[in-house]
């Protein structure tokens, strides 16, 4: 059986896209990984057949992308294969209409398509993220967030311009041989101004203001961690692992999500709070929050119990893994839930501020928590930024899930620390336990699947960056460019200089 | 092990030596075989563990309880004066049984003093040995050592104080309760029995007497059981100083 040029093409993109996305060294390769289709669709291809190139591009980079989705061990609800067969047309979709749009503009005009391409590419990332069912991770900026030296303009336009600029230079690469000589090197010239910041990484400046926090990464498979009468021995692994960690001072004791296996009530938890007493230091652990008079469903939460006795709760997640952790809330979600097929208990928790950990030396420090897979959304770090955080702690949990997608999410915890240049201690109950710092660079880690604990020191972050003042504006700002730049370039003019249509 | 001469304690009776009052415990009557030899005994715990084993309970919430499972023990409590002022309380629990359940306890020591003491002590060092020859107390790799956990003190003495199976009322005697603190791993390595002493020097108006009768409670509490099991309580009775041996 022989492709078609186009279906090839949508192939390697697929392949490409999804190598980006894999957990390694690979990443980079979203440059050139739309670069195939999109060369495709501006030769001129039928709406149907671009629409079946893109969807089968998507197809293929969310079933590589996703390999690891059916060998989690979610313990109840529906078979984990069931929630990758019904993921992948999520993804499929968005490059089906990419692709689809951009062969309707190729029609008219092949300038047109490849201005339009970047914007289209990042609206449409943006949008799969959101919504009940968005699927916030695999964009093409996360490629770059191992990479620090190429990933520092998330710090002005996010993880959306970065997508922005990778789809851009992916576009430049389709399009060159279309392109005029002078224009091209213009173009080339402008793609790689989003690296001029990462020369600040060749000038860092000394530390000011330091915090010391320990991570306690406990190792424990997830049902080690949910068997009841393991209780005890998961504790004593933690609190043993503190105690060893903490023979140098630390600000802050970091235990993982629902490391804390027993439910807070409202009247916090005395227990924790002798913990932390008999620490002397602050202890902070996800926990889950039982529900309460006025809300029904439980939280996944994080408390800071404090040696003068408080449990304060400081975070909440915001965003409960769809099907298994948040509960059904919309009529299709009840009607899956009557069939076996939504298992999720967790409601949405509530946007915390920041908590004011006080310190001995240097005044209080003002940290912010992400709660799991909030560090998958750039807006709950943005506004915890906003609202004054000096450094983020995110707690996270990928026993189940394994430790492919605990790369995964690692690498986009990452990008976090970029776009809001604030550093980020990522604590995993299976590692890896990460001390980043406020550009993205790992100064110290614990090794996945260890049972292991460390302390280590973060110099806090300074200023905010444009991007913790302006959002995820540039997601409209990039799609209003190359709507404008494919309305301008679509306009009957006979000829254009450096075009060869 | 000749408690008179060798004035031993626990406190490090971790989880400490769980063992029901009747097997074991009973006011301060004398243990009628070395506590080795009843070891193979179930303890306080291990029977609460299996009945909610039985029962397939998870772990209950978070919370304090309003309740003891006090049983007497071998061992003494006795406030020294010394000159100028100053006091010194000793704190002794006699060898006894270790506990044989696998948990994480917070050992929680109730010790009365007077409500005006000044002391720049902020632990209690737990020692094993004759008071001459001692050596600091370590369980599961630990130094054992409790701290005054006055966040504790405003939370639970609330509830146990006065209550009928809590803490005594001291209302008027000039003393008031203190809770010192750690949190401790099982250690199943550290043998069958356990013991310690642990001292603390303070100041207080001379004519303060001791309090009496007294006695000091040292808890077992295990969280993860949940508030409505009572923490296996020791009571280690106030006795006047030079007769601790004599008691036993």
């Amino acid at each position: 059986m022989q492709l078609s040029p186009t279906s090839s093409a949508a192939l390697r993109t697929g392949v490409l896209l999804a190598a980006s996305s894999l957990p390694g060294p690979l990443g980079p390769l979203a440059f050139v990984a739309p670069a195939p289709l999109i060369r495709a669709l501006l030769r001129g291809v039928a709406p149907g057949r671009a629409l079946r190139a893109g969807l089968l591009a998507g197809l293929l980079h969310g079933a590589l992308a996703f390999a690891w989705i059916p060998f989690a061990d979610v313990g109840q609800g529906p078979p984990p294969l069931l929630a990758y067969l019904a993921l992948l047309p999520v993804v499929a979709a968005g490059s089906g209409a990419f692709a689809l749009a951009v062969a309707l503009l190729a029609a008219r005009s092949r300038w047109a398509a490849l201005a339009a391409a970047p914007g289209l590419w990042t609206a449409l990332e943006y949008a799969r993220s959101q919504g009940q069912l968005g699927v916030p991770w695999i964009q093409l900026g996360y490629g770059l967030a191992d990479w620090p030296a190429l990933s520092q303009a998330a710090g002005w336009v996010g993880l959306y311009g970065l997508s922005f600029w990778i789809a851009a230079v992916g576009a430049w690469i389709a399009g060159a041989e279309w392109l005029g000589p002078r224009l091209r090197t213009s173009l080339a010239v402008a793609l790689a101004a989003p690296l001029l910041p990462g020369v600040a990484l060749l000038a860092d400046a000394p530390p000011r203001d330091a915090v010391r926090v320990v991570a306690v990464q406990p190792g424990l498979g997830e049902r080690e961690r949910r068997d009841p009468q393991r209780f005890a021995a998961n504790l004593s692994l933690l609190h043993a692992g503190s105690q060893r960690a903490l023979t140098q001072p630390a600000q802050l004791v970091v235990w993982p999500e629902s490391a804390w296996q027993r439910p807070l009530g409202g009247g916090g938890d005395a227990f924790l709070a002798a913990l932390a007493h008999d620490l002397a230091t602050p202890l902070l652990t996800g926990v889950w929050e039982a529900p309460a008079p006025g809300r029904l469903g439980w939280r996944n939460a994080a408390v800071l119990a404090l040696p003068d006795g408080r449990t304060p709760v400081v975070a909440e997640k915001q965003h409960p893994v769809p099907i298994y952790e948040r509960s059904a809330g919309g009529p299709a979600a009840r009607w899956l839930a009557r069939r076996g097929l939504w298992s999720g208990r967790f409601e949405r928790g509530r946007a915390s501020a920041p908590f004011a950990l006080s310190r001995l030396e240097g005044g209080p420090v003002s940290i912010g928590v992400l709660v799991c897979i909030d560090a998958s959304h750039p807006e709950v770090a943005r506004r915890l930024r906003l609202a004054g955080a000096r450094l983020l702690v995110a707690i996270a949990n990928e026993a189940a899930s394994g430790p492919w997608s605990a790369a995964l999410h690692a690498r986009v915890t990452r990008l976090r620390a970029v776009e809001s240049g604030v550093p980020i201690v990522r604590v995993a109950s299976r590692g890896p336990s990460l001390w980043i710092d406020a550009r993205g660079r790992v100064v110290a880690s614990l090794a996945p699947g260890a049972a292991d604990s460390a302390g280590h020191a973060l110099a806090l972050a300074s200023r905010a960056g444009p991007f913790v003042r302006i959002g995820d504006a540039c997601v409209a700002g990039a799609a209003a460019l190359s709507a404008a730049a494919a309305w301008l370039s679509s306009l009957p003019i006979p000829r254009r200089e450096g075009v060869q249509e | 092990m000749n408690i008179v001469r060798h004035p031993l304690s626990v406190l490090a009776a971790l989880a400490a030596a769980a063992v029901p009052s009747a097997a074991f415990d009973g006011g301060s009557a004398p243990p009628e075989a070395p506590p080795s030899a009843r070891s193979a005994a179930p303890t306080y715990y291990e029977e609460v563990l299996a009945s909610q084993r039985d029962a397939g309970r998870a772990p209950a919430a978070g919370g304090l309880p309003a309740r003891l499972h006090v049983v007497g023990a071998a061992g003494a409590v006795v406030y020294r004066p010394r000159k100028g002022g100053r006091w010194e309380v000793t704190v002794e629990v006699a060898e006894r049984p270790h506990e044989r359940v696998d948990a994480v306890y917070d050992l929680v020591l109730a010790l009365a003093l007077p409500a005006d003491h000044r002391s720049d002590q902020w632990r209690l060092r737990v020692r094993e040995g004759s008071r001459r020859a001692s050596a600091p107390a370590v369980y599961a790799g630990e130094r054992v050592s409790l701290k005054r956990n006055r966040a504790l003190e405003a939370s639970w003495l609330p509830l146990l104080v006065g209550a009928r199976e809590g803490l005594p009322d001291l209302a008027g005697t000039a003393y008031v309760w203190t809770l010192w603190d750690a949190i401790v791993r099982y250690d199943a390595g550290a043998g069958p029995t356990l013991e310690g002493f642990a001292r603390f020097g303070y100041r207080a108006d001379a004519r303060t007497p001791a309090p009496n009768p007294g006695a000091a409670y040292l808890i077992s509490w295990m969280p993860s059981l949940g508030a409505a099991v009572a923490p296996y309580t020791l009571r280690l009775d106030a006795v006047a100083p030079g007769t601790e041996g004599e008691e036993r």
